[in-house]
């Protein structure tokens, strides 16, 4: 318990270079439909006292498939040994770590984490320190950077079923620096904040863009309450939200449990008591119990003084039941029944109701499934509601709350990566820059572009465009690469960065006008051809000097001039030759 | 490896040692807190710390100012060897005892997770307790012979495990034997136990780990299961067992004579040359599939252990640009297996071009010598035919060996030192090794639609 808040947060962000350990593509691909099926067991050390055949079961049952894509090959599939650590993704992690004020480690050593869910191929994540002891300033202080890790991207789940999981190995081995704070954050939106500058910061860097690049996880230690890690946040916008209602949940919480020592007179105890009530339900059409016929029971744990209590809500929605069923959930089971459900809604019989009502006359829970998995699932609850104070666990957010998702994870049972040589960081430090600063690029853009264009191309993915060709006509610049590609892609015309890269050659060449941008970038995509040729093809190639002369003398007035030549004049040219013949006069 | 003198001396001056809690203060203002590792793979002025959170960092001993001790770590946490004795019910099946030999390799080690350094399992305790699961399907014993690099083994070394497996059966007459061994020269070791114990009363099965075994992906524990199964099963030949695809799903059993081990890495890198694996092993169903004839056990009393061999034979890769005189210097040896190309080929420069040289006159030297050619082919699979070219016909009338036959290189090689051991007749040799022993010629070449099984 901890009478302060405290929060820290531990940011994962996909680097954009190829994948850590070999030369595949990080961007995910194209399914080749070919799988792998693999077991992975839990080395000796991590295992308690287990009976040998129920061991040897369990490894019968537990399957992982790997789905394979065209960006993976032997070293994903753990069919090869890793290759050398990419060296593009130590620079990047450098810079970062740089622009972090963070200082070297010396020599770096790859290290294996162990994992047991079938996320990695090999049973371990391979993850290296960089940097240590950098900081990020906020508004509310300074937030130290602890460290400053480059580790690899782990496989992403598709589907998880009782004994199997099918996992998809396009995203295994992409880069990741991982950047963890000190719990130096004060409050939620002190989280948000220092979340979201050093995302700013990294896209000030070669990392990938879009949804799933970038992950942040909380540790927050709420007063009253617990220390939780909470993963899985898609957006930190939900951040606040989320921690508000984590601290909401540990106080409701902290109240139930304040509650049941109430009516245990102090300690909650009492006897695990599990109830074999299968035969009730042998006729029940209800399909919710269809598998009592192939032999799964069905089994009640007695819960003396927690009437009412399965029912409380924690949060708008979300009950104490709610709790004990998550806790129960990874025993094997889809969830749990208690006894302040009504349940009606289960589509029972009456007279199996009646039953149930004179079996069970005292609170419970109940769950379906085979035996053993039943047996294990009770005992979760158990545990669970037998709770003095609110638990420390890893949780994940759903829907701006969090779900128990496992346990947190413990002294982590790292040791060294034995296939890779060790990658003397001091070496590269001096040889990185420091990518520029976010504050300076921004004001340095405002001053040129305004408020408005500035927020949007400073961390553009496409602002090395903007540095390329910006110098001479920067707002027109920037407005294509922000807002007008953004419109072309609302009509799905996507424009690729070379096809950008010549549009800007030919107007600072003079080759055509910015009226003209939209028309012809839509017709060199959609007929496949260069600007050049779209600017022939469609016959809207600058009219200037001379030429343009004569339209002048022709139609005198501006107005005129532009409404018949629109794509093809820049009005400033009008302007310039109505006013030289002006002076003539 | 031991650190370098600028390590050990700033190790002395503050009075640490490797294996201690210690604080490293660096000149920049930092504090790391952790336990200095022994040196690993590192440079040598860096000094490697296991920080409180697992991950090794190294630090260069310019930048460390001063190491405050906090003193030694207690064995149980750091560094130990010796993992604590896992309690172990050992369920004894009376039907089937199945006695496991290690000779190496990184199926039967475990990992010190504090360095990364791996050790053998000594012991039969060790080793069901690394696999406990081994006990479901069998009565284990086990022995360590000795653990070596599967690189490291010789001709004399095969001896010894041989005579082991000997002793074993003459002792214990356990339905199997299994061997673990590394997998490198695993194909060599499998072919040389194949003419040394003949007359098998029950299946001897080499099995090792593409992967290794600290990790939960190893491939050790389904290899060493399936092993052990195929060891209960009723035959009597040398084999190896190893998985048959890139999935944990089934192993193949391969004869001894007749497996390659044909990839780096990948988890199914052995394979039957020129023929079917012997057996198909599904450790979740327990059942064995025989996809192609296997050799009936012998009585017990029948095993005969024929360890005669004379090692002093060569390999010779035919490569264009290989001179005579690479040919010329073999006349040290005993014997000589060339991997020649295609069909059985090196060269024999029939259109006298002078760019190009023959090798027959260095060929035939050798032989009338009493040194006995074999010819094998570096394509691997097929068979030998030194009638179809007539660069092929003039090693044939040379003398060379192996025409028609279709053993493996390494086999052909492990074969002819057991032959040698035997006589040094030319004329003897050649009916020898032309004449199938243990399965590692087969007369007929089976139409199969893939080349690999």
């Amino acid at each position: 318990m901890t009478d302060k808040f405290k929060c820290g947060l531990e940011i994962h962000q996909r680097l954009d270079t190829h994948k850590l350990f070999c030369s595949c593509s990080s961007n995910e691909n194209r399914d080749v439909g070919l799988r792998i099926h693999r077991r992975q067991y839990a080395v000796k050390s991590e295992l308690g006292e287990t009976d040998i055949a129920a061991r040897y079961e369990e490894m019968k049952e537990n399957e992982y498939v790997y789905d394979i894509y065209d960006n993976c090959c032997l070293v994903e599939t753990d069919g090869e040994p890793p290759h050398d650590v990419n060296p593009e993704a130590v620079e990047i992690v450098i810079g970062i770590a740089k622009m972090l004020h963070a200082k070297p480690i010396d020599e770096a050593y790859v290290m294996r984490k162990t994992v047991i869910d079938g996320s990695n191929t090999s049973g371990f994540q391979r993850t290296m320190v960089i940097a240590t002891d950098g900081y990020v300033e906020t508004s509310k202080g300074r937030v130290r950077i602890e460290s400053i890790c480059l580790e690899e991207e782990s496989a992403g789940i598709v589907k998880r079923d009782i004994g199997r999981a099918e996992y998809r190995l396009d995203r295994l081995g992409i880069p990741l620096v991982e950047i963890t704070t000190a719990p130096d954050i004060i409050d939620p939106d002190h989280a948000v904040e220092t979340a979201g500058k050093i995302g700013r910061m990294l896209r000030m860097t070669k990392v990938l863009r879009g949804i799933g690049t970038i992950r942040q996880d909380v540790n927050v230690s709420i007063p009253k309450g617990a220390r939780v890690e909470i993963k899985g946040f898609q957006d930190i916008r939900e951040m606040k939200k989320v921690i508000l209602n984590e601290i909401e949940r540990q106080k409701r919480y902290n109240e139930i449990i304040e509650e049941l020592k109430k009516r245990f007179n102090g300690k909650i105890e009492y006897p695990f008591e599990a109830y074999d009530i299968t035969n009730i339900f042998e006729n029940t059409k209800s399909k919710l119990f269809s598998n009592v016929k192939k032999g799964w029971k069905v089994m009640a744990l007695k819960m003396p003084n927690f009437e009412g209590i399965f029912g409380s809500e924690l949060l708008s929605g979300y009950r104490y039941g709610t709790e004990l069923s998550d806790y129960a959930k990874p025993a094997g089971v889809n969830g749990i029944i208690h006894s302040d459900e009504n349940i009606e809604k289960y589509h029972l019989e009456e007279d199996i109701i009646d039953q149930l009502n004179i079996t069970l006359d005292f609170p419970y829970v109940m769950v379906v499934a085979p035996e053993d998995v039943c047996l294990n699932a009770l005992h979760r609850v158990y545990e669970r509601s037998l709770l003095s104070s609110v638990p420390a666990e890893t949780r994940k957010v759903s829907s701006l709350t969090t779900r128990y998702f496992r346990p947190l994870p413990g002294s982590a049972r790292m040791y060294p990566e034995t296939d890779i040589p060790p990658v003397k960081i001091h070496n590269l430090w001096d040889k990185v820059n420091p990518p520029e600063d976010y504050d300076d690029r921004l004001s340095k853009l405002e001053k040129m572009l305004g408020k408005e264009l500035a927020s949007k191309i400073v961390v553009h993915p496409k602002y090395y465009l903007f540095e390329k060709f910006g110098m001479s006509d920067p707002k027109t610049v920037a407005w294509v690469i922000t807002d007008l590609t953004r419109s072309l892609s609302r009509s799905n015309v996507i424009v690729s960065d070379e096809l950008l890269e010549q549009l800007f050659k030919a107007y600072s060449d003079g080759l055509l006008v910015r009226a003209a941008f939209e028309d012809v970038l839509k017709y060199a995509v959609e007929n496949n051809v260069d600007v050049r040729t779209a600017v022939e093809q469609l016959n809207i190639k600058r009219i200037r000097d001379k030429e343009l002369e004569k339209i002048v003398r022709e139609l005198k007035n501006i107005k005129d001039i532009m409404r018949k030549y629109r794509l093809q004049v820049d009005p400033k040219d009008v302007q310039e030759i109505l006013k030289n013949e002006k002076m003539k006069k | 490896m031991e650190y370098s003198k600028e390590v050990v001396a700033l190790l002395k001056k503050n009075k640490v040692d490797v294996m201690h809690n210690v604080t490293v203060l660096l000149r920049d203002g930092r504090k790391f807190s952790g336990v200095i590792m022994q040196r690993g793979a590192g440079s040598d002025d860096i000094l490697v710390v296991k920080l409180d959170n697992g991950y090794n960092i190294g630090l260069n001993v310019e930048n460390i100012t001063k190491i405050d001790d906090n003193g030694k770590v207690k064995d149980k946490n750091v560094g130990n060897k010796k993992d604590t004795k896992h309690e172990t019910k050992v369920v004894r099946h009376k039907k089937s005892l199945v006695h496991i030999i290690g000779v190496g390799g990184t199926i039967a080690s475990k990992v010190d997770y504090q360095t990364g350094a791996v050790y053998p399992l000594v012991s039969e305790d060790e080793l069901l307790s690394a696999f406990p699961e081994l006990s479901a399907i069998a009565t284990i014993k086990s022995s360590q012979l000795f653990s070596l690099f599967s690189e490291d083994m010789t001709p004399d070394i095969w001896i010894d495990i041989a005579e082991e497996i000997n002793r074993t059966i003459k002792n214990e007459k356990p339905n199997g034997i299994v061997v673990t061994h590394g997998t490198d020269t695993m194909h060599y070791t499998s072919a040389a136990l194949s003419f040394m114990l003949q007359g098998l009363p029950c299946p001897i099965i080499l099995t090792g780990a593409q992967r290794s075994s600290d990790r939960g992906s190893s491939d050790s524990k389904i290899n060493l299961l399936s092993s052990v199964l195929a060891a209960k099963y009723k035959f009597g030949e040398v084999a190896v067992c190893m998985h048959a695809s890139m999935n944990d799903g089934v192993c193949h059993v391969h004869r001894g004579t007749r497996v390659r081990k044909m990839h780096t890495s990948r988890r199914d890198a052995f394979k039957t040359v020129n023929g079917r694996p012997l057996l198909e092993v599904d450790w979740r169903k327990g059942k064995i599939i025989e996809l192609s004839g296997v050799t009936k056990p012998k009585p017990y009393g029948n095993l005969k252990l024929d360890t005669k061999i004379n090692s002093n034979v060569a390999m010779q890769y035919f490569y264009p640009g290989l001179r005579q005189k690479d040919i010329s210097r073999l006349s040290e040896y005993d014997g000589v297996v060339l991997m020649g190309t295609g069909l059985g080929h090196v060269s024999t420069n029939q259109f006298n071009n002078k760019k190009s040289i023959s090798l027959i006159k260095e060929i035939k030297e050798l032989i009338d010598s009493n040194i006995p050619v074999v010819m094998t082919s570096q394509t691997i699979f097929g068979r030998i035919n030194l009638n179809v070219y007539s660069s092929g016909r003039m090693l044939k009338e040379a003398g060379v060996i192996g025409h028609l036959c279709d053993f493996t290189p390494e086999t052909a090689y492990v074969k002819l030192m057991w032959v040698l051991g035997h006589t040094n007749k030319m004329d003897k040799v050649k009916e020898m090794m032309e004449t199938n022993i243990v399965g590692e010629i087969s007369e007929r070449s089976e139409v199969t639609k893939r080349l690999i099984i």
